[in-house]
């Protein structure tokens, strides 16, 4: 509590700065976040954690992802896949336990591996000094949830602050005698020079985790158990959204703590209600309010900071156009005439799923677009398709098919999806699709 | 003189039908290898093993399914080393595969293919750990399987001086 930190202002990102700018002193740690323990994620004991640990005192923080050869289908039971790491870091590498300090599936669970200051496995044999996080799943393939990067700052927030870590700078890493920002991806460590160093090119932690780490490192910066700033909205129990999906919420009925917003030009006299979402792709954000009385108002947030306010605010929708893949954004309902509303709010992403080879478009079509219930599809003579795969704005399939005449879609929420088409040849293309109420 | 062409014909018939009578015996004894193959969901033994070129031994661990391969001689046709294993590996939520081995010297790689409703799958590399994660062991990183597996064949492109343990960590379904 209330250590003294030296605090790099790190204004160009991605660029290499370790000059110090200023000094701060954070104001309490973050609380470190609930896990799932060893006894959780194996309760029969028969993955047990090593007798006699190497302790280390972490200067960064390495995230990792798993980097499985498949996308782990809806419903797996991830305390097995914790379970089944385990068995093959001990029993066919060959070491003393799992390799990570720390896993986080992508519903947002964290789960224990070594745990707190424990030495790791899991950075090319330079693991001295290093807490290792791995994100469940394979990031080169996917695009990690926003339940599970939330997840990973709020778990980097603990560690930074628990051990004096800066989270938007860096420094050299002994180890690996490399200059490593403090949050860094596994292969981060190709390039050492250190003979111990184990690297062999490795993609780690994926290209979709590893372009988000800058707006890791800048949000977790901004946690206000971070930085200090006190906060006039409660972000702490900001409520969740995905992009595309209808939520319907009451308008908060408590006193309000926001007098005026940068991005508007009247003064808010009501309570606030925040929310946060964490868009996947780069691009525009909207966000809309529907079916409510009285006065209400939304405005997008970069940060938890009302003087933070982005694009355009017209009462009752806002939009940004420069929404940045993985950092978080608050969306704060502001019932200006104090009534206690119920409304509907629908915040819209840019769409998640454009990284995939479109090979077959525009030979097949979706239809109808919007849609309800059934979507059919037309496809060539010549074409054989072998599945279809409903992903819904995280990336996250909620839906598998076999090819036939429609695709039974009653079972999932309004919203956005991309259907994915793959043919005989794995051909693949994806298709936006909008469920209509 | 036209007695002898018919004993010629006779002896001839009764090879051919001696022949048929082995290749049936054969053939009567590979269905019964089968037959011996553990019951669904039980460890499988050692008898499951075929051909037996290359001999391994199989260990029902908990979870864990461990085949001590070893790989000492091609088969016939195309040179690679190889062995079928019966598993009858079903209702499983998945399988995780890896393997390793004590040999560093020798060079080879490792496919594998499934045998699944009744029919072989592709080969598939089980592609060796770009990392060295063990000076001792040469890895093969874990692979996820989302099949049920009746049958699993492994090969090898050369000979290797100590087994090859492959190890599949079966996650039953908790339904």
């Amino acid at each position: 509590m209330g250590k003294l930190r030296q605090v790099v202002s790190f204004k160009l990102i991605g660029c290499w700065i370790l000059i110090s700018c200023g000094f701060k002193v954070a104001a309490q740690d973050c609380g470190q976040p609930n896990f799932c323990d060893r006894l959780c994620w194996s309760p029969q004991g028969r993955h047990p954690a090593q007798a006699s640990p190497a302790m280390t005192n972490p200067s960064h923080i390495i995230v990792h992802h798993s980097g499985d050869n498949l996308v782990w289908p809806v419903g797996t039971d991830f305390k097995l896949v914790v379970q089944a790491y385990w068995d093959e870091h001990v029993n066919t590498n060959g070491w003393a336990d799992i390799g990570y300090n720390w896993l986080i599936d992508r519903n947002g669970v964290i789960y224990e591996g070594r745990g707190d200051g424990i030495r790791g496995a899991h950075f090319s044999c330079m693991n001295q000094a290093t807490t290792g996080i791995c994100l469940i799943g394979n990031f080169e393939l996917e695009t990690p949830t926003a339940t599970a990067t939330n997840k990973l700052k709020d778990l980097i927030a603990w560690e930074a602050t628990d051990k004096n870590i800066e989270v938007l700078s860096g420094s050299q890493h002994p180890s690996s005698q490399l200059d490593l920002f403090h949050i860094s991806g596994h292969r981060d460590g190709n390039s050492s020079p250190a003979p111990q160093s184990c690297a062999s090119g490795t993609v780690c932690p994926g290209e979709n985790l590893y372009n988000l780490l800058s707006s890791v490192r800048i949000d977790v910066g901004n946690y206000q158990c971070y930085n200090g700033n006190p906060n006039l909205l409660d972000c702490d129990n900001a409520i969740s959204l995905s992009c595309g999906i209808l939520y319907t919420g009451e308008a908060s009925s408590d006193t309000s703590s926001v007098f005026s917003y940068a991005c508007n030009n009247w003064t808010e006299t009501g309570p606030e209600r925040v929310h946060i979402i964490t868009p996947t792709t780069d691009g525009p954000l909207t966000a809309e309010l529907f079916g409510f009385t009285g006065d209400l108002d939304v405005y997008i947030l970069g940060s938890c900071d009302p003087s933070d306010c982005l694009g355009t605010v017209s009462s009752s929708s806002a939009m940004y156009n420069e929404a940045k893949a993985g950092q978080s954004y608050r969306i704060v309902v502001d019932s200006d005439d104090g009534s206690s509303s119920s409304y509907q709010l629908l915040v819209t992403c840019s769409s998640p799923v454009a990284t995939e080879d479109i090979e077959l478009e525009p030979l097949i079509k979706l239809y109808p677009n919007p849609g309800h219930d059934f979507l059919y599809y037309q496809i060539p003579a010549d074409i054989k398709l072998e599945k279809i795969a409903i992903f819904n704005s995280f990336g996250q399939v909620v839906k598998t098919a076999n090819p036939g005449v429609h695709i039974d879609a009653s079972q999932l929420p309004t919203g956005t999806y991309i259907v994915r088409f793959t043919d005989q040849f794995q051909r693949k293309t994806n298709l936006k699709w909008v469920k209509n109420k | 003189m036209e007695e002898e062409p018919k004993i010629e014909e006779m002896k001839n018939i009764l090879f051919l039908f001696m022949l048929g009578l082995l290749f049936g015996c054969a053939k009567m004894m590979e269905v019964g290898s089968d037959k011996n193959a553990p019951a669904k969901n039980s460890p499988p033994t050692q008898e499951a093993v075929q051909p037996v070129l290359n001999q391994a031994e199989v260990k029902q661990l908990e979870n864990v399914i461990e085949i001590h391969q070893k790989f000492q001689q091609a088969d016939n046709k195309d040179k690679w080393l190889s062995a079928i294993h019966t598993l009858e590996i079903e209702e499983v939520s998945f399988v995780r595969m890896s393997a390793f081995s004590l040999d560093l010297e020798s060079n080879y790689v490792l496919h594998y293919r499934i045998y699944d409703k009744d029919q072989w799958g592709e080969w598939m590399l089980l592609p060796e750990s770009k990392e060295k994660v063990n000076p001792n062991r040469k890895v093969f990183s874990g692979l996820n399987i989302f099949q049920e597996i009746q049958k699993i064949q492994f090969r090898s492109s050369n000979a290797t001086k100590s087994p090859v343990v492959f190890r599949l960590f079966v996650a039953h379904n908790q339904n």
